[in-house]
């Protein structure tokens, strides 16, 4: 025998596996989920915070991203947004000299600007894989035998 | 049943959905009451402990920080509890008593025991870890029916890389000799 065999021996592990586990009784998961619930000493479980902002973060910058994006639009149906007018004329002046200067930023390098777009796209790509990445973890669930 | 990966329930029950709680607790139940009773043999107690396992293991649900997986944490708390029931400070892994039989080779073990029904193979084999003590039994469990890797299990019992990889050797080759020497008695009474 090779010291490594037992590493791979197919025999053994579906002899071993024919032979079942020991169980606890019917009532083990009740009694656990009973005690969960019921018992005031046991607190129950909290979501840290950071937890719920890493969670909800790509929902909320896509939002901000939308927002921004249709009170700074010339689209015609833009102008029924209530606080449109507020925000273009009196909120929006205060922000020229910082958006003049990323103007500037624009109109002096074609390099940035590949380099902007390079950091928004793969921006788009880490927030669209973490929501599929989601939405694959539930369609392809572990097959427990 | 199919049930997802550990972390999806694990998130959710972080969320406040505590009743997904109970998609982890019927995952792993019966190895960690296997775990909890090969240590302490008695089903009234082993019952306790792995409630209380699962009970701890919920508390702390906020804490884990998923570096190794939720088995391997969880497998871990059990092997400890139990330990700590018996109040010994370490499960004894006793050396092994091998009897040097080498005059066999595993396929041909392997080929004569397929040639049994299944009912019969799993009396051979019950047979055999028989004559395993409760720590060769526990190795057996964690490596061969759970798919834990050696660097889980050796997480899990605090032994070392190395001595779980010798351990596993070693019971695997009694394995062999036992069911080697109980075919052929098999054979001699037909």
């Amino acid at each position: 025998m090779n010291k490594d065999d037992f590493l791979n021996d197919d025999f053994i592990r579906d002899l071993i596996r024919k032979t079942p586990l020991d169980s606890p009784s019917d009532d083990f998961l009740e009694k656990i989920m009973g005690n969960i619930q019921m018992d005031p000493r046991i607190a129950p479980v909290k979501q840290p915070f950071f937890l719920w902002v890493k969670s909800a973060w790509p929902f909320a910058l896509a939002g901000f991203i939308l927002i921004v994006f249709l009170f700074t639009s010339d689209l015609p149906f833009t102008n029924i947004l209530p606080g449109k007018d507020y925000f273009t004329k009196s909120f929006l002046p205060y922000f020229e000299s910082l958006f003049a200067g990323i103007k500037n930023l624009f109109v002096q390098s074609k390099y940035t600007n590949i380099g902007l777009i390079v950091i928004f796209s793969g921006g788009l790509l880490v927030m669209l894989d973490h929501l599929l990445h989601r939405k694959t973890h539930l369609q392809h669930p572990t097959v427990i035998q | 049943m199919k049930y997802q990966e550990d972390s999806y329930y694990i998130e959710r029950v972080l969320n406040g959905d505590v009743s997904s709680y109970a998609a982890l607790v019927t995952k792993h139940k019966n190895l960690v009451f296997s775990i909890v009773l090969k240590i302490l043999n008695n089903r009234e107690d082993a019952e306790e402990v792995a409630q209380d396992v699962f009970l701890k293991a919920y508390q702390s649900l906020k804490k884990f920080e998923q570096k190794s997986k939720f088995s391997t944490w969880i497998y871990r708390i059990a092997y400890n509890s139990a330990i700590s029931r018996t109040r010994k400070k370490k499960f004894e892994f006793v050396g092994l008593n091998t009897q040097i039989i080498d005059n066999y080779s595993t396929d041909e073990v392997s080929s004569n025991i397929h040639q049994l029904e299944d009912h019969d193979q799993r009396q051979m084999l019950e047979k055999a870890m028989a004559g395993l003590s409760d720590d060769e039994n526990l190795l057996i469990t964690l490596f061969y029916k759970s798919d834990n890797s050696i660097e889980d299990i050796s997480s899990i019992t605090g032994l070392s890389i190395s001595n779980v990889k010798v351990r596993l050797f070693r019971i695997r080759k009694k394995l062999y000799d036992e069911m080697n020497l109980l075919m052929k008695k098999n054979d001699s009474v037909k």
